[in-house]
């Protein structure tokens, strides 16, 4: 589907589009449901996330679905497949989209999603201010972490993925979220 | 400096300009000279290169500064700090750009660079069809490894970097090339 014309983030947020979409400067998208292994293993880690990040202040985390405005310019509302925001840049829970991008954000890639899309994705999580992408290959399996500032690391299934400075404390065995 | 319109690739070949200078969808921006130490990475990586093309006669190698056309619809020219083109796709080699993705395509951070526009150009690179990306960090002393129908790997000082399919048969210890 091609759209006729540019859609405001507005216009994206009240229409009613059947199925899953991101916007991309303007243009709807849709957005393939993901395999079963690929949502399961997202799952995992939103809930490894929600259960470090609930009980305490310290911020929310999102499953796949929710909207985020990426940048304060541009209109790009992009789904991460889970992902953090911290409680100082978020203090209330948003009622419509995200009105931010998250400091943590998670793409797992489903045996559909072709690696030169994926790796512009997480260039995009990183020109929006995202501090740590981690993008979960489960079909390898590793997770490959990305941040503004360091080195690209892939970690394998005997490595620990932790929540490096965004997310102080948190961390889980790469093979449990493969598990 | 911003644009007033954007330019086409005619136009931005045709002009006079001071520098290094790539055309991203129609717009002029300007290179930052690399450091030092990048600079001398890319030689070693390129001097590597060079000598395995020529006993094997696999293709040509380019040095940075060459303008690559990376897409037939997007008027995007991009430099590579060191680029390999395969013999059979190895164009006639005018005065002008490279018409076409490189098969392999090297970047070589400089402490300027930023991750996050560094991961852009991986991007754009792999969506223009390039099969090999290195992502050289002089600093770290690693090579991240990105091609279209893999996962990103990252190379460390005591490993191997090796050309793949795109390369047969070419291989060089990481140790060699950082100083």
């Amino acid at each position: 589907m091609v759209a006729t014309r540019l859609m405001t983030i507005q216009e994206f947020e009240t229409s009613p589009l059947p199925g899953r979409w991101e916007l991309i400067d303007g243009e709807p998208i849709a957005v393939t449901p993901s395999s079963g292994r690929s949502s399961r293993i997202g799952g995992r880690v939103y809930s490894r996330l929600a259960d470090f990040v609930e009980p305490t202040e310290i911020g929310w985390a999102f499953p796949a679905d929710a909207g985020f405005i990426l940048f304060g310019d541009r209109a790009i509302v992009r789904s991460p497949d889970a992902a953090f925001v911290r409680r100082d840049r978020l203090p209330e829970e948003p009622a419509g989209f995200v009105p931010i991008a998250p400091d943590i954000a998670v793409e797992v890639l489903s045996p559909s999603d072709r690696q030169p899309e994926a790796i512009a994705k997480v260039a995009m999580y990183l020109q929006a201010g995202v501090r740590l992408v981690w993008l979960v290959d489960p079909y390898k399996p590793t997770v490959t972490v990305f941040q503004p500032d360091a080195s690209v690391i892939v970690l394998g299934e005997s490595d620990i993925l932790d929540g490096g400075e965004v997310l102080p404390g948190f961390s889980v065995a790469v093979v449990d979220i493969f598990a | 400096m911003v644009a007033t319109r954007p330019m086409t690739i005619k136009e931005f070949e045709a002009e006079a300009r001071e520098g290094s200078w790539e055309l991203i969808d129609g717009e002029p921006v300007a290179l930052n000279p690399s450091g030092g130490d990048s600079g001398w990475v890319a030689g070693e990586i390129f001097a590597h290169l060079r000598e395995h093309v020529r006993t094997s006669s696999l293709g040509g190698v380019f040095t940075t500064d060459v303008g690559f056309i990376l897409f037939d619809d997007r008027a995007v020219v991009r430099s590579p700090d060191v680029a390999f083109v395969r013999r059979e796709r190895l164009p006639e080699l005018t005065d002008g750009f490279v018409p076409m993705a490189p098969d392999l395509a090297v970047e070589v951070l400089s402490p300027s660079d930023r991750i996050p526009d560094a991961m852009s150009k991986v991007a754009m690179y792999l969506q223009a069809g390039v099969r090999l990306v290195w992502l050289v960090d002089p600093l770290q002393r690693s090579v991240n490894v990105f091609s279209p129908d893999a996962s990103p790997k990252t190379l460390i000082e005591s490993d191997v970097l090796d050309g793949s399919s795109v390369l047969p048969g070419f291989s060089i210890p990481l140790v060699e090339i950082f100083i």
